[in-house]
């Protein structure tokens, strides 16, 4: 890794330097390296990868739900004063943390997380989780997690790992560095008093001060009401976190799944049940994935009509039924561990696994009982274009509902998002600079099947007016006769019925809110110009600027 | 209307209330020049900024600058970076040899790269194809010029 500190180096400067790498040779130790996309990476030696992989990874014997003891054990263990303190260990969180102590490297932050695993990326777990061979024991060891990108290079689940952050045996002493309480809640918060209380199962309990904090509390699954029954028993899961993944994966390995359901039609239960029916089809056992959603078409919310149905085809080539349309009104669970889904039209779908996929709810508790404000429209803390909700009081990721001056007020769950208002709110907190205002676009990204990847920038919602912008012989249906592939059609009969790749405009009061990027990538720096104009330019100029007809 | 009727263009517009608008069109149309003109890209900070600092919080160096061995780090490459001794780095060696010592306490975040030897070829080869296209050998620090777009 200092090769490519120095290679980086080096590309910019504008003369040899040879003697570098001579320097580099000296210490020739390599760590962890970034990367300013979608994830933070760690490569790994594939001397270590292959150790990895020999050794055998059983589960543990316990239940899945045991409850590991929280890290530190003890709350003396803990500080008495946290100058940054950072509640949530997620990926909002950690990405503050790296702010925060690039700009002070003096820096003492201490991330509390109520999950027991190292901070991690939630991405791979509806996604690349699901090839690699055993799900279920990789998910039971999520600090040693790595799954295979599609590159072929393995990135670990974790941002990094455990020798990155303080011992707990040298926590208190709260020196330079960042601090990791995992299994610890703040349970209050005093933010006139810059106060915190810590809480622990087992009747731990830590009162500390801070100098500034951010909330970094995340979301929580929406548990569809109708099936409170099968997920009592056990049949009916949620997927956020990588312990639902591990029960979700030995879910999956029990006998008699013959069929899973997936409830939902969003960008999680479309992406997921395309990963779990790829895994299926590869089992080549005939298991199946049932996807059911009320809508007229998978991620019928984002996409205009014609993509959502070329979504459908797609979803149906990779082997899921859908099912559309469909309301469960109930769960039942039956004998022989069946679950009869009961749907508003009467009929009904029967599978031995569900999934509910039905969107999340900011964990914003803390900050009510702070008395801070909510959003009451989006859900979340109310902060500013600062991301700031109260004199050393910051919020970022899912829970932190934001002024954004280019599109407005939003709360976005996004994995990039969680990156990019968590760094902005470390460097604020950092206060190394003036604070800076949210202003660079996030983005999210999903895949559909081997053939079909989607990106976007901005708002990305079908209550939209859009603008689609598609060449013709990336287009095939009936429009386009037999022969015609490369021809647009002069008079408009049916529009095509397949979408190769394009670019979807979103717009709101004339001006551009919203890019998506159907099959189309390295080209979301061109998405996020346009959308900082402030009135929407000919959308077939822009269309080009895409080159939507190269790949 | 936001988008412009022309050649080679059709246009549909779709969803119930039509405000789907789908506009499929020739590759000839699509390849020709765009009449709009978006200024170039603001590119990303890199590892130096543009006053010829060092980017901390340059993605590239992932944990180095923010881990254990954080501290030591930043004064063994602000060493590098500043000195302007020859080769460059050699009144480096003592704040080297710290990081050095306090990365070795950490395997399991600074490992030996077993690759050293391809890596080292392939940076010589980089620096010798810099050296042969770069037309001011030996310049002092250019601080104005931008680090490459990442």
């Amino acid at each position: 890794m200092l090769r490519a500190i120095a290679n980086v180096y080096i590309e910019s400067q504008s003369r040899t330097r040879r003697d570098a790498l001579q320097i580099f040779r000296v210490c020739n130790y390599s760590s962890v390296r970034g990367d300013d996309k979608a994830y933070f990476y760690r490569k790994l030696t594939d001397e270590r990868q292959r150790s990895r992989d020999a050794e055998p990874t059983p589960a543990p014997a316990d239940a899945t739900d045991a409850p590991e003891p929280p890290l530190p054990a003890r709350a003396e263990d803990l500080p008495p004063h946290a100058e940054f303190l950072l509640v949530g260990a997620g990926t909002a969180a950690f990405a503050a943390m790296r702010a925060i102590r690039s700009a002070r490297p003096d820096a003492h932050v201490l991330l509390v997380g109520a999950e027991p695993a190292l901070p991690y990326m939630r991405p791979p777990l509806s996604k690349e989780l699901w090839r690699e061979p055993a799900p279920a024991d990789a998910a039971a060891r999520p600090d040693a997690l790595t799954f295979r990108q599609w590159n072929g290079r393995r990135r670990s689940l974790a941002y990094e790992p455990a020798a990155f952050y303080a011992p707990p045996e040298r926590m208190r002493a709260a020196g330079p560095g960042a601090a990791l309480a995992r299994g610890w809640r703040v349970e209050r918060l005093d933010p006139a008093a810059r106060r915190a209380v810590l809480a622990a199962p087992g009747g731990l309990r830590h009162e500390l001060s801070y100098g500034a904090a951010l909330l970094a509390t995340g979301a929580r699954p929406r548990r569809v009401p109708a099936l409170a029954a099968a997920a009592a028993a056990g049949r009916s899961l949620a997927l956020r976190d990588v312990r639902d993944a591990r029960r979700l994966a030995r879910a999956l390995d029990a006998p008699g799944v013959r069929t899973v359901a997936v409830v939902g039609g969003g960008f999680l239960a479309t992406e997921l049940s395309a990963a779990l029916a790829a895994r299926l089809a590869a089992e080549g056992a005939g298991r199946r994935v049932l996807q059911l959603f009320r809508e007229e078409a998978p991620l019928a919310r984002v996409l205009p009509p014609y993509l959502a149905a070329e979504a459908a085809r797609r979803l149906e080539a990779e082997g899921v039924r859908l099912r559309a349309r469909a309301e469960v009104l109930a769960g039942e669970v039956g004998a022989a561990g069946d679950v009869v889904l009961r749907l508003a039209d009467g009929a009904e779908e029967r599978a031995q696994l569900v999934v509910e996929c039905a969107g999340a709810e900011p964990a914003a508790e803390l900050a009510a009982a702070a008395g801070l404000e909510l959003d009451g429209a989006r859900g979340g803390v109310l902060v500013n274009g600062e991301l700031a909700a109260r004199a050393g009081l910051w919020a970022a990721g899912d829970v932190a509902s934001f002024y954004d001056e280019a599109l407005g007020r939003r709360r976005v769950e996004h994995h990039d998002h969680a990156v990019v208002s968590g760094r902005l709110a470390g460097e604020n907190m950092a206060g190394v600079a003036p604070p800076r205002v949210y202003r660079h676009q996030s983005m999210f990204w999903s895949d559909l099947g081997p053939q079909l990847g989607y990106e976007a920038v901005g708002i990305v919602d079908s209550r939209l007016r859009t603008v689609g912008v598609f060449s013709a012989e990336a287009t095939a249906g009936e429009a386009a006769g037999a022969g015609d592939a490369g021809q647009a059609p002069e008079h408009a009969g049916r529009a095509p019925q397949r979408y190769e790749r394009g670019v979807v405009f979103y717009l709101r009061e004339e001006r551009v809110v919203g890019v998506l990027l159907w099959n189309l990538f390295n080209r979301l720096h061109v998405a996020r110009q346009l959308l900082a104009l402030d009135a929407a330019p000919d959308l077939f100029e822009a269309a080009k600027l895409f080159a939507p007809q190269d790949e | 209307m936001s988008v412009s009727e022309g050649e080679g263009r059709a246009v549909w517009r779709l969803g119930e209330q039509g405000q789907h608008t789908l506009v499929v069109a020739a590759r000839e149309a699509l390849a020709a020049p765009s009449a709009l003109a978006l200024p170039p890209p603001e590119p990303a900070p890199g590892l130096i900024l543009p006053d010829g600092s060092i980017n901390w919080g340059c993605p590239c160096l992932g944990g180095m600058a923010t881990g254990p061995c954080g501290t030591q780090f930043r004064d063994a490459f602000s060493c590098f970076h500043y000195s302007e001794a020859e080769p460059k780095g050699s009144d480096c060696y003592d704040k080297f040899s710290v990081m050095q010592e306090c990365m070795a306490q950490y395997p399991q975040l600074y490992a030996k790269d077993d690759d050293d030897d391809e890596l080292a070829d392939e940076l010589g080869a980089a620096l010798q194809g810099a050296a042969d296209a770069s037309d001011a050998p030996d310049a002092p620090d250019a601080p104005d010029a931008p680090p490459p777009g990442r």
